[in-house]
């Protein structure tokens, strides 16, 4: 049931080809490092669900995102909006990818940014970067329901959609400009 | 079918926009602000044009008013050498010449309709009709205060100085050359009110400095400024600088590089608009505020120093639009298994007509014809013969199972680049078969 793979891109090429290939469906990037507790908050990797070896092997910084089982919540979902999403990790780490941290001007990981046919797609949350999603979501029900949000208005032709959840479902963040 | 009880769609429509525009045909008004006739009822006076016509007439009235009240404050004579005519005020809120022909004092015919009630009423009138707005009902008349202390300087002036027609007030000539100063000095301290009244209507020396752009705002007019420059604009100006009781709010808007020289009895407002820093924001902190929220705050990620100006925010180009190098148009299997997944989805697509409307419909389609052109350019490669081959003796049937066989070898050796043809030189029919007969029989 958690057997669907998500990619791990860690080179510029492979997001190019991923984000130019997708065609008429969202494709969703989740720029985060596979050690991070939010990141793989986001991958629903919940010690509770995982062998003591694996709950201590987080601490150890091991690579687990080759295992799709790792990645029950995004794998999941993955499988459920197969139809009209597509879902891939990004290692922030990785020196080629740095061109789409800096260009998305990614600072708080996780991220992620929605495409559709190669376009952008901006989601007004409430929050002041309307450009990506950061952090977690609180469910995989959120995580479908933004999906099918932005792949209605990309449908629509709508660059920018309205977020469906509720503002107390939405991570708050704040943004600083100069420590102001 | 109509019936008299439901009445047609364009009666309906009719019956709405005589509603609309207040029961029908309206008839038609004169506006003595404008001077024309119009059938527009109360919404003219929210018309630009009349706007305009009224802050024109207004402001011409309160210069005629400026003059006067320099003599509310400084009680002179009349004397009679003075030009009847140019003491003569015709007042547009109650449509009546001042004249000051049989008046002792200079304007006090005006000064003394301005401070009745009767110009009071007509001067509220003329404001609620065509919209002057009602806090500038004190800048138009002369108030009661004003008055008293009027007379009281009259009866001094009776008694102090012996009355005589041939008396002359003449203006100090040292100050009358600056023109510069000439206004300011003189109404403040002399009643130099012969000059003033000799210039009141044509020229008023300059105030201020000419090569500003500014406009004159009166707030309390509810706020309609006269568009672009003042056409007199040093009289405007000598109005905000003297009516300081009644304009206390008037302001001058300059343009944002220079300032105004003015006094310190107006104020000065720049007309700056401060657009927000375009810079891209250098630092972020997750916010734990909320006592709610479950989930934990989003790490920060270390900043490059050199932070670009070209991202989503600055609108610049998308990278994954920058093709390198080393990608170009061939397809490696490298490619086609990170696409695994992209061309699942393309493929689970039912294959349906999408909404032309939808994002990035043209890109779509452009890029679903290269990908078919891809995979077939990867198909005709394997299939095709090298082009050397072309030009061996044999038919094309023999020259492709030899590049098979070729094929098959170096695919076992896993070298495929290290495959190069064998070129020979085209040899004619006629070439070989010289040879053949000149080989030697076996």
């Amino acid at each position: 049931m958690s057997g669907f793979l998500l990619p791990t891109l860690t080179t510029k090429r492979d997001v190019d080809s991923i984000i130019r290939d997708t065609l008429d469906t969202v494709l969703l990037l989740r720029f985060g490092r596979a050690a991070d507790f939010l990141c793989l908050h986001l991958d629903d990797i919940v010690p509770s669900l995982l062998p003591l070896f694996l709950f201590f092997s987080l601490f150890l910084n091991l690579s687990l995102t080759c295992c799709g089982l790792l990645h029950p919540q995004l794998s999941k979902s993955a499988w459920k909006v197969s139809k009209f999403a597509n879902i891939a990790l990004v290692d922030a780490d990785a020196e080629e990818v740095q061109v789409y941290l800096n260009y998305f001007d990614i600072t708080l990981l996780p991220s992620t940014v929605f495409f559709f046919n190669a376009h952008h797609m901006k989601m007004d949350s409430g929050t002041p970067d309307h450009t990506k999603w950061v952090g977690s979501f609180y469910t995989k029900q959120d995580l479908i329901d933004v999906l099918e949000a932005i792949f209605r208005g990309a449908m629509k032709g709508k660059l920018i959609v309205r977020c469906p959840l509720p503002p107390e479902r939405i991570p708050k963040y704040r943004l600083l400009f100069k420590d102001v | 079918m109509e019936t008299e009880d439901a009445p047609g769609p364009s009666k309906m429509a009719s019956n709405a926009k005589a509603k609309r525009t207040g029961g029908g045909r309206r008839e038609f008004q004169f506006c003595s602000v404008c001077r024309c006739n119009h059938d527009q009822g109360n919404r003219h006076r929210y018309f630009p044009g009349h706007v305009r016509s009224l802050t024109t007439l207004l402001s011409r009235f309160h210069r005629k008013i400026s003059d006067l009240r320099s003599f509310v404050r400084n009680p002179s004579l009349l004397l009679p050498e003075h030009d009847a005519a140019l003491n003569r005020l015709w007042c547009i809120f109650c449509s009546c010449d001042l004249h000051e022909t049989d008046s002792l004092f200079a304007r006090s015919n005006a000064i003394k309709h301005l401070a009745s009630s009767m110009h009071l009423l007509n001067l509220k009138n003329f404001l609620e009709k065509h919209g002057g707005g009602m806090d500038r009902v004190d800048s138009f008349r002369v108030s009661e205060a004003d008055l008293v202390k009027w007379e009281k300087g009259c009866e001094a002036l009776k008694g102090a100085v012996p009355f005589s027609c041939n008396r002359t007030i003449e203006p100090s000539l040292g100050s009358s050359k600056d023109i510069q100063h000439a206004v300011t000095s003189n109404i403040e301290e002399n009643s130099v009110h012969s000059t003033f009244s000799y210039i009141s209507d044509s020229v008023i020396p300059l105030q201020n400095l000419t090569n500003e752009n500014y406009v004159e705002y009166h707030p309390k007019v509810n706020g309609f400024p006269i568009s672009g420059s003042v056409s007199n604009a040093a009289t405007s100006c000598s109005i905000s600088m003297e009516g300081n009781d009644d304009l206390n709010n008037a302001c001058i808007f300059g343009s944002p590089s220079r300032q105004l020289s003015v006094s310190t009895s107006t104020c000065y407002v720049k007309n700056v608009i401060r657009l927000p820093p375009n810079n891209s924001i250098d630092k972020r902190i997750g916010s734990a505020g909320d006592p709610n929220q479950a989930l934990p705050e989003p790490t920060l990620r270390s900043l490059s120093s050199e932070v670009s100006q070209l991202n989503v925010h600055a609108g610049g180009p998308p990278p994954w639009f920058e093709i390198s190098e080393g990608q170009g148009s061939n397809v490696t299997k490298e490619d086609t298994n990170t696409n695994t997944l992209a061309s699942q989805s393309f493929h689970s697509m039912k294959s349906k007509e999408l909404n032309p409307k939808r994002v990035g419909a043209a890109w779509a389609e452009r890029r679903r014809a290269e990908l078919k052109m891809e995979k077939r350019e990867i198909v005709s490669k394997s299939w095709l013969p090298n082009f050397g081959s072309v030009w061996q003796e044999g038919t094309r049937k023999k020259s492709r199972k030899e590049f098979e066989m070729r094929n098959r070898i170096h695919s076992g050796n896993e070298s495929p680049s290290e495959i190069s043809p064998k070129v020979q030189p085209y040899i004619s029919k006629r070439h070989r078969s010289s040879d053949l007969r000149g080989a030697p029989d076996i």
